[in-house]
């Protein structure tokens, strides 16, 4: 019996149809044919290609890298952000298509309804990543038959940094977002939770990739700009938020003048910042750096850490998490549920200061590595593009098939051999309604 | 001039007298004890009602005896004090619902016989004139409805001190307007009452609660004296229409609807329309995030919005829709209530999850 096909290894073929064997259900063995048709997605809700900004920037551009040669693809980029001179017709085969709004903050509504509106005149297949414009999909159900696929992200209408207004706007919207979509994605276990809960259907889990980072040494000239990288250290980079628990890293940190932390973060924007950072500067083991953009510095800083520690509590797979576990990084991580489904349980866990430094001091280098390579083999199964991108386009095959009719013999009357060998041959053969 | 005397009179009387009530009412008793649904941390006296009773009384025992000469305003105030001692009472030991209903329809019924009741219903819902029976039944009904709106309302510090302050100022406006001076000045002197009951029930160190007593009588003078002014109004051909039903509806809407919300919400909920709850707009409006006297100036800011709505609208607006706004209106603000506290219990839960696994 042939097995499901995975979709990164079909060759596109000439023609826009092709068509594969499908496994309709694994115990009868009926199979069923499905035409595959070459889709087109519309990618809506990200600052756009090339991805410089967050993770759904980063999906999109692995999205588009894996699917650009078998679907038709589109994506919708902020005119903010790219500069006009900047801008390209298409990226790695995909159709850019710039709007002059903001792609997050309260333009994220305009930005994301403009973005459906115009993919309603081509697209076949609207794969919206955030819940901004949730409030169109209603409309797009009742009067057109595109598909709808959305990511509705980490719980957004809880975040602290929303004022009320929004947070009450994005708690509805979110729910437009699953009643109204056909297929809704959760990036994790702990949110499909939720999603369970709060409206009793099922969302779909795809995570984030990590393989795009890479290991590099430490290069001489960053050895010489930071001499403390020379030494073991621990690592967090974020933005600088009372979510992401700077405050109780640091108070561990502070605690232990032996271990030498390394937060890279934007210090200088947030009033909770700059107080971190001028009660904690002068510790000798503690290095607070300001935003690093340059990615190679970035990655060497992080992927040379001793530890990694992960302070995030916001909704959702992190993808900075998924990515210093690809990097084979031993992690802590906050005690939240999310950060325990993305690490599997198996990384180290604190939810106090006290807790954070007990781990820390009581947990050898030997450990550490285990831990190290515990959370690589995690990333590799779970978190690579590859997978991630098939399991998109799994989604969008499943929400663009076509029904099969169905067959006019009785379910029961297919069960085949089984049913031969149960001596019930005869159910396979009834007299049918026309007879 | 004689209403300013009463104001003043009733004002000085509670300034005055309300530390040695408050005193009393420690010593026998009358305190509110905090409990789950309550939403203060320390015991508190229940001396204002009788506070407001008692200046009240004294005033017009003093100033206006003949005032009781009247047969609808004897009735509306032996009425208005039966409340006030049944209150007292159970505020000192739960009087079981049933009782306080029957006590609340025999004052009303009591005050509908006297004379003062609805008769038409002034083209609402395009209804004009009421059968005698009918316009009697629905009295009787307005009147309990509203002093259980009164009474439930009461649920944040000087929100229905505020309320009663507001309408009756309202009531001494359009008595004045109609030349009804029997009710221009007790408003007045109820004015006076209440605002001096204000003044405690704001103070941290000296708080007082008015209590069901208080809250009962209020509504129960607030309501019936509402009714009458209507009266009066639709026999006096020259007061310009029937502006004063609608600020009288104006001015009443906000406690009512919101208890007519309350008890189809728990009826849909299946539960008894008496449980006391925490789902009236006060308590929307704390889980909103604001204090008391927030809540107590935006719920009497929304009641004098209606109420400027009614004098700006009444000759260009059909009765109906006029109600129908209004219940649009109050409609979209307890749909944003409800959504942020649906918010909030999620939030609380999701907590919950995260820390779970």
């Amino acid at each position: 019996m042939e097995k499901p096909s995975i979709y990164p290894h079909i060759k596109p073929l000439k023609t826009n149809y092709f068509k594969y064997r499908h496994d309709s259900d694994g115990l009868t063995g009926k199979t069923c044919i499905m035409s595959i048709k070459k889709q087109k997605i519309a990618i809506i809700g990200t600052v756009g290609l090339p991805a410089s900004y967050g993770g759904f920037e980063t999906l999109a551009e692995h999205l588009v890298g894996h699917l650009h040669a078998r679907h038709e693809l589109t994506v919708y980029c902020s005119g903010k952000k790219y500069a006009p001179q900047a801008r390209t017709s298409h990226y790695r085969g995909a159709r850019l298509i710039y709007l002059p709004l903001e792609a997050n903050g309260i333009q994220s509504i305009p930005y994301d309804t403009l973005s459906i509106l115009h993919a309603l005149w081509y697209a076949d297949v609207l794969l919206i990543l955030g819940v901004a414009g949730a409030w169109m999909l209603p409309f797009v159900r009742w009067f057109t038959h595109k598909k709808i696929i959305i990511s509705i992200d980490g719980i957004e209408w809880k975040r602290d940094k929303w004022g009320r207004l929004a947070k009450m706007y994005l708690w509805w919207a979110e729910k437009m977002a699953v009643k109204y979509s056909h297929i809704d994605i959760s990036d994790n276990e702990s949110i499909q939770d939720y999603t369970a809960l709060r409206y009793g259907s099922l969302s779909r889990i795809i995570e984030y990739g990590a393989d795009h980072t890479q290991r590099l040494p430490l290069s001489a000239e960053l050895k010489a700009k930071y001499p403390f990288l020379r030494k073991p250290y621990a690592f967090k980079v974020c933005r600088i938020e009372p979510e992401n628990n700077l405050h109780t890293v640091l108070e561990a940190f502070a605690q232990m003048p032996g271990y030498p932390l390394v937060i890279i973060g934007n210090w200088a924007n947030s009033d909770y910042g700059r107080r971190l950072r001028s009660r904690y500067e002068g510790l000798p083991n503690i290095h607070l750096l300001d935003p690093i953009y340059d990615q190679a510095m970035l990655d060497q800083i992080r992927g040379n850490a001793v530890l990694y520690v992960h302070g995030h509590s916001a909704g959702g797979t992190n993808p900075s998490l998924v990515e210093a576990m690809y990097l084979g990084l031993p992690i802590v991580a906050f005690h939240v549920s999310y950060n325990k489904t993305t690490t599997e349980g198996k990384a180290g866990y604190f939810g106090t200061a006290a807790e954070l430094a007990e781990w820390v001091q009581q947990t050898d280098i030997a450990t550490l590595q285990t831990l190290g390579q515990s959370m690589r083999s995690i990333a590799e199964r779970r978190y690579s593009w590859p997978l991630i991108a098939a399991k998109y386009e799994q989604l969008v095959l499943e929400a663009t098939a076509e029904q099969p009719k169905s067959d006019i013999r009785p379910a029961l009357s297919q069960l085949g051999n089984s049913l031969a060998e149960q001596g019930l041959g005869h159910l396979a053969h009834q007299r049918m309604f026309f007879e | 001039m004689q209403a300013l005397l009463s104001f003043i009179f009733t004002l000085a009387l509670m300034l005055a007298g309300m530390p040695l009530l408050r005193m009393a009412a420690i010593r026998l008793g009358w305190i509110d004890r905090p409990n789950h649904r309550k939403v203060h941390q320390a015991p508190v006296p229940l001396a204002g009602g009788i506070g407001i009773g008692a200046a009240l009384m004294a005033a017009v025992l003093l100033q206006m005896p003949s005032l009781l000469v009247s047969p609808q305003l004897a009735a509306i105030l032996s009425g208005a004090y039966t409340l006030l001692v049944l209150g007292a009472i159970d505020d000192r030991k739960e009087v079981p619902a049933l009782y306080k209903l029957v006590i609340q329809l025999l004052c009303a019924w009591a005050v509908v016989q006297s004379g003062v009741q609805i008769n038409s219903l002034y083209g609402l819902f395009g209804i004009h004139e009421l059968p005698e029976w009918a316009g009697a039944a629905l009295s009787v009904l307005v009147i309990a409805g509203t002093v259980n709106a009164y009474n439930l309302m009461d649920g944040v510090d000087g929100l229905s001190g505020t309320l009663a302050l507001l309408t009756l100022g309202a009531m001494m406006f359009i008595s004045n307007k109609l030349g009804v001076y029997e009710w221009n000045w007790l408003s007045a002197a109820a004015m006076g009452a209440v605002a001096g009951f204000l003044f405690f029930n704001f103070s941290k160190r000296r708080k007082v609660f008015m209590g069901d007593a208080g809250s009962l009588f209020m509504g129960f003078l607030i309501v019936s004296g509402g009714i009458q002014l209507i009266g009066v109004s639709a026999q006096t051909p020259d007061s310009g229409g029937a502006w004063v039903v609608w600020l009288v509806i104006a001015l009443l809407f906000v406690p009512v609807f919101d208890s007519l919300r309350v008890y189809a919400e728990r009826r849909r909920m299946g539960i008894s329309p008496f449980t006391p709850g925490r789902n009236h707009l006060h308590h929307l409006l704390l889980q909103w995030g604001w204090t008391h006297v927030q809540i107590s100036i935006f719920i009497a800011f929304l009641v004098a919005g209606l109420a400027g709505i009614v004098l700006l609208a009444v000759p260009k607006m059909d009765i109906t829709w006029l109600v129908l706004l209004f219940v649009l209106l109050f409609k979209i603000i307890t749909l944003v209530l409800h959504t942020h506290a649906r918010l909030q219990r999620w939030r609380a839960r999701i907590r919950e999850m995260e820390k779970g696994r």
